[in-house]
């Protein structure tokens, strides 16, 4: 299943970029401008300070993210030398949260 | 012979900062604020530059936890130890790590001050939540701009910017680096550069290993970050004149996303809220289960499940890292609701935060004069890193340079180095090597010899390689005009980066974690609070593994400023 | 593809030739805009594309990159 292949069909857009974009082509600037002028907008919308809804949300997400490791880890099947560890982040150090430190 | 006749153009000053991203800017800034003479020299542009050249999303490093920092870095210690080479714990010294972090709240003013915003578009700071990627207090920035704002910053301050020169060799005197030799990369000059103090921001080193895309026809250069930060100059430099590297065996494997640029990687936990892994029937599945197909490609991030809200922080994130992400994502339609994005396979594509100059806490390296700063330090741990450590290094280098004498320059060393550095301007376009075709070829030799299983036979036959490749083709290196002697002094130091990265591997005989040997399967306890020191005694190789250096501030230490 | 220009658009401000942070970019001797030329070197960051005021860059990835 190609999960791009809406894309064909109706061209999706962000939201926020179809801000930015009407906003540099309106006062004729660059898009870099145009999206730091359109952020504090956009950011209205967004429970950055909802510090309740957000630990609701990222709690529940990590409840779940343990269960299934938890879930995995009875499943699999018996390891080796233990193998790599956790994804590495382009963003930051690699390995990250993620996994716990093996037995 | 005096220097005039030798070089194009020469320098004299204080502090020389090699590299213009977001460690070295702030180290010229403060540098230049406490009143030394500066020069920034960065190979392209500072204003654009280096692995934030577009922008980043998050800034690490901040003690809001509730335990002291001395407890912290204790912690971190022995998660280095035990669990050593998982990644995001690194070891370097404890006491300069102390210090990093003890500093954040101070660097994060001393940014502000700079013109960097640190505080949200609410005026007040954003942590992200305690359950985020980076398990830490890490925060959340609008850093979009961040460079053009810095290199502004700089220039106001007084800082000479040598923008489009690239570093080529440290110049030392008597054990002591004096200062650097350069290539103007649109001009093709050549550069005298004397210092007191030379500081190395050149972060670390992604181009030894092979590119993060699937079949790189033309765009050999395709990397998260920005290629000419990533190919680990300040390392190569810094060995070549003597001074000490560590953990240049250490790389854990990771995955990148094919896709990349059509999302902004840091997005994906940043907010706090974790993407899925799914393999292809969409299941999700967490850790290292094969039995789902999980570690066998194609597995995928999904953000299907994301709520609405979360997924408005990606899009604003996307500002805050890649802009260009929007366009590439709309192009082929990648909608975060339904899109989602393949995993490439899990491999070594990178040595960073692990390896790196080894340096004490006020930044110096094993030689006197030399600093390094941000990701390449060895140990660099976290991006604030780069903020804490040039502000720092900024902060206290005025200490070092009243103490330090005018820097004595060895001309014959300058000649013998420039004629080495500039052998690819002096080499016939038909007898030559282009140096993506050199780079290339040790790529593939790091990346088929070393990577994910090592085993002794493996490694030797990699050197072996490397070595053959080095004394065939490096010599024949031909830059065809001065854009490309940046490529070609590139090259030169991916070779000494991958042949400490082998010989440090070789010498490690044992699995620990992600650091794998086929052929020593079995964690070496005798290991255990070791790490491998490489350097150049009197142009012999010199490795040994030893302790840290125990940490020396006491649990309440606060530093004064 | 990396970087293409549209000159109908482009003002040679050269704000591109100047940021590119792989130097892709080369000025054009009697037309004294600025052209992409490097291109084999291009990481599609989008810096150029972001930063034009005349909004003048497309980019886009390449069938090798896709």
């Amino acid at each position: 299943m190609d999960t791009a292949d809406q894309h064909y069909e109706e061209k999706f857009e962000f939201p926020l970029w179809k801000m930015i974009k009407a906003h540099a082509a309106k006062k004729d600037i660059s898009y870099v401008k145009a999206a730091l002028e359109v952020l504090p907008e956009f950011e209205k919308g967004i429970r950055y300070r909802d510090t309740k809804f957000e630990e609701a949300e990222v709690g529940k997400r990590a409840a779940e993210l343990r269960a299934l490791q938890e879930a995995d880890r009875k499943n699999r099947p018996p390891g080796g030398p233990g193998g790599p560890g956790g994804p590495g982040g382009p963003g930051g150090p690699q390995g990250g949260p993620q996994g716990a430190p093996k037995k | 012979m005096a220097l005039s006749k030798i070089a194009d153009r020469v320098y004299e000053t204080d502090v020389l900062v090699v590299g213009g991203g977001i460690a070295g800017c702030p180290a010229a800034w403060k540098a230049a604020q406490k009143g030394a003479k500066v020069i920034l020299a960065d190979k392209a542009n500072p204003a654009r530059s280096g692995s934030s050249a577009c922008g980043i999303d998050h800034y690490p490093g901040f003690f809001d936890r509730g335990i002291t920092v001395a407890q912290f870095n204790q912690q971190v210690q022995e998660m280095g130890f035990q669990n050593a080479f998982h990644g995001g714990v690194p070891f370097s010294d404890p006491t300069r790590m102390y210090r990093t972090y003890a500093n954040t709240q101070w660097s994060t003013e001393q940014l502000e001050a700079m013109g960097v915003p640190m505080k949200w578009t609410d005026g007040k700071y954003r942590f992200m939540n305690a359950d985020s990627h980076w398990k830490g207090p890490t925060m959340r920035i609008h850093w979009t701009n961040v460079k053009p704002i810095m290199a502004d910053a700089c220039k106001k301050a007084g800082v000479k910017i040598l923008d489009h020169v690239s570093i080529a060799d440290l110049l030392t005197s008597n054990g002591k680096v004096v200062g650097a030799l350069a290539v103007d990369n649109r001009s093709g000059e050549f550069i005298v550069i004397k210092a007191k103090a030379t500081a190395l921001a050149t972060a670390a080193c992604s181009r030894i290993y092979s590119p993060e895309t699937a079949q790189p026809w033309n765009y050999k250069m395709k990397y998260h970050w920005c290629p000419s930060s990533v190919s680990g100059d300040g390392w190569a430099m810094a060995y070549r004149a003597g001074a000490e590297l560590g953990n240049m065996e250490i790389a854990p494997p990771g995955y990148r996303l094919r896709d990349d640029g059509t999302l902004s990687w840091g997005n994906t936990g940043n907010e706090g809220f974790e993407a899925a892994e799914v393999n292809f029937l969409g299941k999700e599945f967490k850790g290292r289960a094969s039995h789902m197909g999980a570690s066998i490609p194609p597995a995928y991030m999904s953000f299907n499940n994301l709520p609405e809200d979360f997924l408005k922080r990606i899009e604003v994130a996307y500002v805050d890292e890649r802009m260009v992400s929007f366009k590439l994502a709309e192009d082929r339609g990648f909608n975060l609701r339904t899109h989602w994005y393949e995993r490439m396979d899990e491999r070594i594509n990178q040595l960073h935060v692990e390896p790196g100059i080894n340096v004490d806490e006020n930044m110096a390296a094993s030689m006197k004069g030399l600093f390094a700063l941000g990701d390449c330090i060895q140990g660099s741990h976290n991006v604030c890193a780069c903020g804490s450590t040039g502000m720092l290094f900024g902060d206290t280098v005025g200490a070092f340079l009243e103490k330090t004498d005018k820097p004595e320059i060895d001309e014959k060393q300058v000649s013998a180095l420039k004629e080495t550095i500039m052998k690819p301007s002096t080499v016939s376009v038909n007898d030559g090597t282009e140096p993506m075709e050199l780079e290339c070829a040790l790529r593939y030799a790091t990346e088929r010899y070393n990577n994910l299983n090592k085993a002794e036979g493996k490694l030797r036959e990699g050197l072996r390689r490397i070595g053959s490749l080095r004394r065939e083709f490096l010599p024949k290196v031909v830059a065809k005009n001065p854009h490309y002697m940046a490529r070609a002094l590139e090259v030169r130091n991916l070779f000494d980066v991958a042949e400490l990265h082998f010989e440090g591997c070789l010498n490690r005989k044992e699995t620990r974690r992600n650091y794998i040997r086929l052929d020593y399967p079995q964690q070496d306890p005798a290991l255990n609070d070791l790490l491998t020191y490489q350097k150049l005694v009197k142009g012999k190789k010199v490795l040994e593994m030893r302790k840290v250096n125990p940490m020396k501030y006491p649990d309440n230490h606060k530093e004064e400023r | 593809m990396p970087a293409k220009i549209d000159y109908k658009k482009c003002i040679g401000c050269k704000r591109c030739y100047d940021l590119c942070p792989m130097d892709v970019f080369a000025i054009d001797k009697e037309t004294e805009m600025p052209k992409p030329v490097y291109n084999e070197e291009c990481w599609h960051c989008g810096i150029c594309w972001m930063e034009c005021p005349k909004r003048a860059i497309d980019i886009t990835y390449p069938a090798s990159m896709w």
